[in-house]
């Protein structure tokens, strides 16, 4: 299916552009992948070349386990790949993501891989980017998902933890291991108690000081017995594993946008869930969607029935695309 | 309303039992009574009905968000539970409201009797006054859905902490029908207070199902075995020739039933009895269906009395001569029930359920085979040292009924579950082969699968819809569940002809194809419909030989 003018197509790798011949975050074996970012759903192994921004560099390296084939540029600066000029933006999802932004004789595509425009510290700021063909993520594409500001949810995690202390508990925080988990870290008041990551959240940790962003003293879980006033932060894979069950008397919360709904928290039984989401909420979409002037939008990552038809009955072309290239497993 | 709406979130976010318990404690502790009665009233099950249809609700939360109301839909489908979407969609603009009374007295009693325009000007001003945390508890008072996973019996016990008082008196001041207009938290709580509600029912004690092996209970003589009646559990109450009639939801079903009330005036002044309503004619006993007849009629007339006439078969004696009796051990109450009960006519409304006396668990599982054919469940087994207790009790009453019927469906269609089900498609319409070879829905089931086989059926709804008529998704049949049942009957309600009693689910039949399911004759046929129906609707003669017209 080719999207506008040859710009861009989809294949079974992914997203393709034919003009500069490479994929923008594709499975397989390709000659060359543009890469948004460094989630494993995003960044694979298996391809001969990579290109991305340069901040997400050291977690790609990190990610795929080499170094020698990845390429990197700084935000903003073009690069001619065949005929299409290639650039990288900020997205506001996780330190070093980006919008891809592609121009091939005048007109310009932005594929936004993960993103979201509200406020991150823990990462560059999202950039709207005009352009004339938009492909959009769609995680949370429901007006039911609205996100509080980050500082609100700081509060109420804290708040959570110094509770938890006082009756004597430790509190176990699932997170996305790369993104999300700092960003947790990056707003706990550490005088209220020592800072506990697992392993797989604190792997990445180093990029993020090396990167300029403040993070409180955290220690890797190494055996200890006793988290009584102590918050350790894991990623939500390990949620069912024994290592999660050795873990005695700690109360368990998941930060993730899909706490917004409370079947979601309660299904898991967890003992609190908190809102908090590195992609955009249903204003932030149809903000940033249509505060890109694009005049065709698909939308991908998601259920985007809903989406698609509010933003066409607003008079914005938009559809969802073929999803079955881009199945993927939830991210959060 | 703050701190309802706190109690509400507290109780949301605490799965375990003892948790929920000191939330309950703590928030009957500090809040206003004149609020916290209120509280009371709504966790106790009551409802206020009529304030706001969910069509209106949608609408106006559309109109206020400014978002198209098919958005409102797909956001409902998303979330499962309406008054959650609701508050997740509109902005409450306010800085909430202190009182929750206020908030009823205000805002949600007076909808009942407004026009539209009037209810749509006074939810935007609930929505402008109310604070973000107050809009779901606030939804869920004015939508009547409101669950908040406490039972009445955990409500109890919290109310006891509270006014230190017997769990069992909280329950019995509590049952019957009650408003906060009508009753003070303090008349709930007041140690002293024993006089005035004798017109009231004792909480039920009720039985479990028997899962281990009869033997396993022991000497059969420490037991005291009954039959397990099919009919209407509810105390009979008699004070000083003043009758009331009370179901287990609390009910008052006195007015369906004159002649047990007209009765019970004869018996002994000041006393509760404990037994179950049955559809009993001259023959005996009658099935349960017979009973439906007189259970939807508030004033039975002649005729219907006539036709389909009850009684009251009693089993416990829970107070007599004023005095409790629930304290003492069964088989005494039994022996003074006996007494009472001893020297009434056969043709008298009210009797006393009989004991079957056996001296091995052997033999009583062989009559036990005899309980479909005598229009009974199975036994009851108490034993005989127990006191009477409020709710359910562990190792003293059981229910040993007879094995349910099974039969394969396929399910036609689906709905979104409730509580920690809610966006689950987790309700499901089961239908079975009829006779021109095409599905005939007969049953809907909610229980009986696991969680993790909840959310696989789930996707594959989810994938396999074919259509959406109002809350429901009718999905490609080729999903196959074994239904237990406990007997059916015909009705005109049901397209099939045919309602399911206590239809639920046994299994996933993932062997099964939609072919392998059931059809409807099989269903007529084993649980002996046909037979039924002609007793039911064939002439009926009395003594003298004469065709009786009714």
């Amino acid at each position: 299916m080719s999207l506008d003018n040859k710009i861009l197509s989809v294949r079974k790798e992914g997203l393709y552009c034919e003009a500069g011949d490479f994929y923008i975050d594709p499975r397989g074996h390709t000659k060359r992948a543009v890469i948004t970012h460094a989630h494993s759903d995003h960044a694979r192994v298996g391809h001969r070349n990579y290109l991305c921004s340069d901040p997400c560099k050291s977690l790609l390296q990190t990610r795929i386990g080499s170094k020698n084939n990845i390429e990197s540029i700084p935000f903003g600066e073009k690069k001619a790949i065949g005929n299409a000029l290639v650039s990288f933006h900020p997205a506001g999802h996780i330190l070093g993501s980006a919008q891809i932004r592609i121009e091939v004789n005048g007109r310009i595509w932005v594929v936004s891989g993960d993103y979201k425009p509200q406020k991150d510290r823990t990462c560059e700021s999202f950039e709207l980017v005009p352009c004339h063909g938009f492909i959009s993520e769609c995680t949370f594409g429901l007006p039911v998902y609205q996100w509080q500001p980050e500082e609100k949810i700081h509060q109420k995690i804290n708040h959570w933890w110094d509770k938890n202390k006082k009756d004597d508990h430790g509190s176990m925080l699932f997170a996305y291991s790369l993104g999300k988990a700092q960003r947790v870290l990056g707003g706990l008041d550490s005088n209220i108690g020592p800072i506990y990551a697992h392993s797989a959240v604190h792997s990445f940790l180093d990029h993020y000081r090396n990167a300029g962003v403040h993070l409180p003293e955290v220690k890797k879980v190494n055996g200890e017995k006793n988290f009584s006033g102590a918050i350790v932060i894991a990623p939500p894979a390990v949620e069912d594993s024994s290592w999660t069950r050795k873990f005695r008397n700690v109360k368990i919360g998941f930060a993730s946008g899909w706490m917004a709904i409370r079947g979601q928290r309660r299904r898991k039984n967890f003992d609190r869930g908190f809102v908090l989401s590195d992609h955009a909420d249903w204003k932030g979409l149809v903000d940033v969607i249509s505060g890109t002037g694009a005049e065709i939008v698909k939308l991908t990552h998601g259920n985007g029935d809903a989406l698609s038809r509010f933003l066409t009955e607003e008079g914005i072309n938009t559809s969802v695309l073929n999803q079955s290239v881009f199945e993927r497993e939830e991210l959060e | 309303m703050k701190r309802f709406a706190e109690l509400f979130h507290d109780l949301d976010e605490s799965p375990k039992t003892n948790t929920r318990l000191d939330h309950l404690v703590q928030y009957f502790k500090m809040a206003n009574p004149v609020d916290s009665i209120w509280a009371c009233w709504f966790l106790a099950g009551n409802r206020i009905k009529g304030a706001i249809k969910t069509k209106e609700l949608r609408k106006f939360a559309s109109e206020h968000s400014g978002l198209p109301e098919w958005l409102i839909e797909e956001s409902h489908d998303r979330v499962g539970d309406l008054a959650e979407t609701i508050s997740l969609l509109v902005n409450a603009g306010g800085t909430g409201v202190t009182s929750l009374k206020e908030v009823i007295l205000k805002y949600i009693k007076p909808m009942v009797l407004m026009n539209m325009a009037e209810r749509k000007a006074k939810i935007f001003e609930a929505w402008d006054s109310l604070e973000d945390k107050e809009l779901i508890p606030f939804h869920k008072l004015l939508t009547g859905g409101f669950r908040m996973g406490v039972s009445k019996g955990n409500l109890c016990k919290a109310l006891a902490k509270v006014g230190g008082v017997e769990p069992a008196i909280i329950a019995q001041r509590m049952a019957g029908k009650w408003t906060p207009e009508t009753m003070s938290l303090d008349e709930i709580l007041n140690p002293e207070n024993e006089e005035g509600r004798l017109c009231q029912p004792y909480p039920f004690c009720l039985a479990h199902q028997l899962q281990e092996k009869v033997e396993s209970l022991g000497a059969v003589k420490s037991w005291q075995v009954e039959w397990k009646w099919d009919g209407i559990r509810a105390q009979l109450i008699n004070r000083g020739g003043a009758c009331m009639l009370w179901s287990r939801g609390d009910e008052s079903v006195g007015h369906s039933f004159p002649e047990i009330m007209d009765a019970g005036k004869w018996l002994p002044g000041d006393l509760c009895l404990d037994g179950e309503i049955l559809a009993w004619g001259k023959e005996g006993l009658r099935s349960f269906s017979r009973l439906q007849a007189r259970l939807g009629r508030k004033e039975p007339g002649p005729t219907i009395l006539k036709r389909e006439p009850v009684r009251f078969q009693a089993y416990d004696l829970l107070r007599m001569e004023g005095k409790d009796l629930r304290k003492l051990a069964l088989s005494d109450r039994r022996k003074k029930l006996d007494e009472v009960l001893s020297s009434l006519p056969d043709h008298f409304p009210i009797g006393l359920s009989s004991l079957v006396n056996e001296k091995s668990w052997a033999t009583l599982s062989r009559l036990r085979q005899e309980s479909r054919a005598r229009g009974v469940e199975g036994f009851m087994l108490k034993k005989k040292n127990s006191t009477y207790e409020a709710g359910r009790m562990k190792g003293s009453w059981y229910k040993w009924k007879i094995d349910p019927y099974l039969a394969d469906m396929v399910v036609v269609s689906a709905q979104l579950g409730h509580g920690k089900r809610s966006n689950l498609y987790s309700d499901y319409t089961l239908a079975v082969w009829g006779e021109k070879k095409q599905l005939v829905t007969v049953a809907k089931a909610y229980s009986g699968l696991t969680d993790a086989e909840i959310e696989k059926v789930d996707r594959y709804i989810r994938k396999n819809i074919t259509g959406k008529f109002g809350p429901v998704r009718s999905v490609k049949p080729k999903l196959v569940f074994e239904i237990a049942f406990e007997g059916a009957r015909s009705s005109g309600r049901h397209k099939s002809g045919v309602a399911l009693r206590f239809p639920r689910i046994n299994r996933w039949r993932t062997d099964k194809k939609i072919e392998d399911a059931d059809t409807l004759s099989t269903i007529r046929g084993f649980t002996g419909m046909d037979e039924k129906e002609r007793m039911v609707d064939g002439i009926h003669v009395d003594r003298q030989g004469n065709l009786l017209l009714f």
